[in-house]
């Protein structure tokens, strides 16, 4: 026993040499730092971008860092808050607010103006979505709209036309009724007929909005009559006419559904093309794509975008910039367009790289959709807690325990209340 | 005895100093950010004294009627303390279980191994083959499918079998009791069975010889010797889970119900969080970190009193 | 030796079928897991077997991302904590537990209560703290030899201290309020008699600590030991907050990366799982059969 402790006790020392021999230091540097995210495609087209800059300044110092998308903006906030955060990042838009509404990142219209970007080249939507209170903090990688896929071979069979490009919300719930199948007879839906998303683009095409402006602040919008119709509409795919699977609450993005379109139990799937990277690998039926079916006030929709931002602390900002520009420039965007996720930004390349003639599927109707009126939420601070808040309330309608007018008075009360409590701490909004 | 006050110094330094520079002083921290509004990377932070725990707490009179400063705290407070109840049952598991292991019987090391497993696999993994599981619809969800048949046995059949099956994570009233039964399968064979073999290990096998000389049977000798022996461990399974309790609930909620259905599913863990790195109010989340370290603390001084003491003396 | 009663053996049968009944209960997701890796992600909700089989979500895994890099930082840092936790948890467990001294129980319970704080506010002052030990040091020894980088061979391992370094990563963690409890409790349930034979016969507290209550506490040391692995092989946040460069990050910051915002690849996922979980049931099968032996049983007789 004694012989094998000393053995071990010789080999740790050994060991600790030889490895000390190893070891090298360097002094600290100015390094500039890069956070991205995004599927292990899209990480590895960010290094390859990272890569081809690198070849083309060789003096330029950087590294490029992945790091996990859900917690990027606890780990970014944790670190602007101490002082220690990467130079450039990327955020998806849904945390613009959170991260501008701190003033830690550097606006970039100076820059924006003074490079000559061609701003008019860009989607309005995608600008916007990268500003914050008029300034903006931003510019998109990629960007597409909520749109629809339909399973051709379910219309084939039971006899329903394919979606026509100005289908209405009519008849969008008449196809989905004719789509909600019991196959095998034993009382039980085996195919429902569409999954319709967040309540967003219903609320907005149904010609109403969460929140409006009242002398000077927001207010709730939920007692306006479009809104409710448009919830009505929306619960009623899933209670009256139960051409919608159940599911726990509104706000369930992120959880997990059996019933699917790829495991062929939705003919019609109201998500956007962010789905494709998946959807291309589907061999069971035949699928194609549509736009939103119009509402009582036409066809809107929502954008969802990912773009790069810059610290304001940054040491090298100029650096910051120049590299931020050729990680969004058209030769950037239309490589990521090739992943076949979201569309580029910028008009000029959109079409040009994103709609391919070798896919079955059309990508004509993203490019297209992006013509629309296209949505944004509220970009505040505030929004998301918000939203969850009224989602919450908007539950009980869901589950048909309440009438859609009872849960939007209390979502209307709720939103107020809320809305009134911000305004009282009296934040600069 | 005499006092042995030098080598207790020696004892505890070494973990005592890491306890120090890693925990105590960061704890302090935020104490301290509980009495300031501290919005995270955002200015700098003003004192506002025990307003953060008046915002908290306090109640105000409206019209007569005592309306809360932040209902979502009382709200959330109550899921999770309902979510709790699943500490209980699957203590209960975790002894039985452990009791059935600890017999020579064939397989010890697979069976033990299998149910750890639980504790192995990633959260993920669990929650959404649970997911799976509790799905509303008999013809997906198996659980359902389970009870759909039952019912055809017992003639119950179409709109009437359907209006018995539990909407297990669309209703609110099932939904925390689905979550309460995932939660018991996954901590039942977990570290507490681990913590209850062990502690069977070093109960002396002469207490149950004796038992069997006085023709005690199996329920006696667990009633009389294997529950009382156990009582230290048993006491840091309830102080652990209690404090763990109070503290968890986010993985399931996010990936199992998004918090819904109306907020039924949501926490006070997930309710810090949101404050903390989506509202960016951190000196609001540090006071509801603060009261729940409060709850927690009088729960464990409670236990103490009326558990740890008496086994100290024992 | 009494014959095997009929009812003993009925009883024998019972308990078999409960066990293995529970056993299928529990493997549920492990096999779900399993299965789904080798499904193409749009094929996860097709029932449970892959209607066609892939390999693309581990080799996508692999190619991915550094995975062996965060595999051996993961086996690093976990086993080097364990090590370390569960030496300076004895010692003041032992001290808890068995030494009598002022103030014994209120420091005890100054233990107890940090483990009652949630730990998310926690962050913001631990990494203000990690962000300054190296500039403290610097100045303290005039130098700048703290905030430098450093790199085994071509390889980067992180600064000496401070935020992404690997002292960061294992420090904080070997310190344990909780190894310290759970050591305590079980050492509160332990006999004294052989202690205070030891006692009597002149050994001094170090000898009772090492040559008897250590051989007593092994089967607590052994489950300690796992527990802490194990919460650290799958610790999250910190190792998330504390690194920001892809060689110092572990496995599941690394198996993080693989789930999109609002757009997840479960095949991949479970894919990472698997290979995240293998050498887990590896450590687990040698490990229990060593701690929950009976063996130590020996010395309460002898």
């Amino acid at each position: 026993m004694l012989y094998i402790r000393l053995f071990a006790a010789c080999a740790a020392v050994l060991v600790a040499f030889v490895g000390a021999r190893y070891i090298n230091w360097h002094p600290a540097e100015d390094m500039l730092t890069v956070w991205v995210y995004g599927s292990p495609q899209e990480a590895q087209l960010f290094r390859r971008m990272a890569e081809q800059y690198r070849r083309e300044n060789p003096d330029k110092l950087f590294r490029l860092e992945v790091v996990p998308g859900r917690s990027v903006v606890q780990k970014l906030l944790t670190g602007m808050d101490a002082g220690h955060a990467p130079d450039v990042c990327v955020l998806h838009w849904r945390q613009m607010a959170q991260v501008s509404s701190t003033g830690q990142l550097l606006p970039l219209d100076e820059l924006v103006k003074r490079d000559g970007i061609d701003v008019g080249d860009y989607y309005p939507v995608g600008l916007e979505a990268y500003s914050y209170h008029g300034k903006l903090y931003g510019l998109p990688v990629k960007g597409s709209t909520v749109t629809c896929f339909y399973n051709k071979d379910l219309f084939d069979q039971y006899g329903v036309e394919y979606p026509s490009p100005d289908w209405t919300w009519d008849e969008l719930l008449e196809k989905a009724k004719k789509l909600t199948i019991d196959v095998d007879q034993d009382g039980l839906y085996d195919v429902y007929g569409c999954s319709p998303y967040d309540i967003a683009n219903y609320v907005w095409s149904g010609g109403g909005k969460f929140l409006r402006m009242e002398d000077g602040r927001y207010v709730s919008n939920l007692d306006d009559p479009s809104v409710r119709d448009a919830v009505q509409f929306y619960v009623d795919l899933y209670f009256k006419h139960q051409v919608s699977p159940p599911r726990p609450g509104m706000r369930t993005d992120a959880t997990m559904s059996t019933f699917t379109f790829e495991a062929g139990r939705i003919a019609i799937d109201i998500s956007g093309p962010w789905r494709i990277p998946q959807y291309q690998y589907l061999d069971r039926f035949e699928w194609d794509t549509a736009l939103f079916p119009k509402g009582p006030d036409g066809r809107k929709t929502r954008y969802a975008s990912v773009g790069f931002t810059i610290w304001k602390n940054s040491k090298q900002p100029e650096l910051a910039w120049d590299l931020v520009k050729h990680m969004v420039g058209s030769q950037a965007t239309a490589a990521m367009a090739q992943l076949g996720s979201d569309m580029p930004p910028q008009r000029s390349v959109a079409r040009r790289a994103f709609v391919r003639d070798d896919t079955p599927w059309s990508e004509e109707t993203f490019v297209e959709s992006m013509e629309y009126d296209v949505h944004l939420f509220p970009q505040e601070l505030w929004w998301e807690d918000l939203y969850r808040f009224m989602l919450d309330d908007l539950d009980a309608a869901l589950a048909g325990r309440e009438s859609v007018e009872e849960a939007l008075a209390r979502a209307h009360q709720t939103t107020n209340d809320y809305l009134d409590r911000i305004y009282a701490q009296g934040d600069d909004l | 005895m005499k006092r042995q006050g030098r080598a207790a110094v020696l004892f505890l330094l070494p973990n005592l100093l890491g306890f120090v520079i890693f925990t105590l002083g960061p704890v302090l921290v935020a104490a301290g950010m509980s009495l300031y509004r501290y919005q995270l990377a955002t200015g700098t932070p003003s004192f506002v004294g025990l307003g953060n725990f008046a915002d908290l707490l306090w109640f105000d009179s409206v019209d007569g009627a005592w309306q809360a400063r932040d209902p979502y705290f009382w709200q959330y407070l109550a899921n999770t303390l309902f979510l709790m109840l699943n500490i209980p049952l699957s203590m209960t598991c975790a002894l039985l279980l452990a009791v059935l292991l600890n017999r020579e019987i064939r397989g010890r090391v697979v069976f033990r191994t299998l149910f750890f497993i639980p504790h192995l696999c990633s959260g993920i993994a669990i929650y959404m083959v649970w997911t799976m599981l509790l799905t509303y619809e008999p013809n997906v969800g198996i659980i359902n499918g389970f009870l759909w048949k039952l019912y055809h046995i017992f003639g119950v059949t179409g709109a009437d079998a359907a209006a018995l099956l539990p909407g297990w994570l669309i209703d609110e009233r099932w939904a925390k009791p689905a979550l309460i039964i995932v939660f018991v399968w996954a901590s039942a064979g977990g570290f507490s069975m681990i913590l209850y073999l062990a502690g069977l290990q070093n109960i002396p096998p002469e207490l149950y010889e004796a038992a069997d000389i006085d023709g005690a049977n199996g329920w006696m000798k667990l009633r009389y010797i294997t529950i009382p022996q156990l009582a230290p461990t048993t006491f840091f399974i309830l102080v652990t889970s209690v404090i763990g309790g109070l503290q968890g609930g986010f993985e399931a909620a996010y990936i199992m119900t998004g918090g819904g259905p109306g907020g039924s599913t949501t926490t006070i863990s997930y309710y810090i969080y949101t404050q903390a790195y989506q509202q960016l109010e951190v000196g609001y989340a540090a006071t509801i970190s603060m009261v729940l370290f409060a709850l927690i603390f009088v729960a464990t001084l409670i236990n103490w009193r009326y558990g740890g003491s008496r086994l100290e003396t024992s | 030796m009494s014959p095997v009663s009929a009812q003993q053996r009925w009883q024998m049968g019972a308990i078999y079928g409960a066990l293995v009944l529970l056993m299928c209960l529990m493997t549920v997701p492990l096999v779900w897991t399993l299965l789904t890796s080798f499904k193409y992600n749009v094929d996860v909700t097709l029932g449970w077997i892959p209607p066609r089989w892939t390999s693309d979500n581990y080799t996508g895994v692999v190619e991915a991302f550094a995975f062996a890099r965060y595999y051996a930082n993961s086996l690093f840092i976990a086993s080097t904590i364990t090590a370390v936790q569960v030496s300076t948890s004895a010692l003041a467990a032992f001290a808890f537990a068995r030494l009598q001294f002022r103030g014994r129980d209120v420091i005890f319970l100054g233990y107890l209560a940090t483990m009652m704080i949630p730990s998310d506010v926690l962050m913001i002052p631990q990494f203000v703290l990690m962000k300054k030990i190296p500039l403290w040091l610097n100045a303290f020894g005039d130098t700048n030899f703290f905030s430098g980088f450093l790199y085994f061979g071509s390889q980067y391992i992180g600064h000496p201290v401070g935020l992404d370094s690997y002292f960061a990563l294992i420090a904080p963690g070997c310190f344990s309020a909780y190894g310290t409890f759970m050591l305590r409790q079980f050492l509160l349930g332990v006999s004294r008699e052989i202690e205070e034979a030891a006692y009597i016969d002149g050994c001094s507290t170090w000898g009772v600590f090492w040559h008897v209550v250590l051989p007593l506490a092994k089967p607590a040391l052994g489950a300690l030991a796992i527990f802490t692995f194990l919460g650290n092989w799958r610790s999250f946040v910190w190792p998330l907050i504390m690194t920001d460069s892809d060689s110092m990050m572990v496995l599941p910051v690394g198996l993080a990366k693989l789930s999109d915002l609002y757009n997840n690849d479960y095949g991949l996922i479970c894919a990472g799982s698997v290979l995240m979980l293998i050498p887990m049931i590896i450590v687990f099968v040698l490990c229990q059969r060593w701690f929950i032996s009976g063996i130590q049983l020996g010395a309460v007789k002898g």
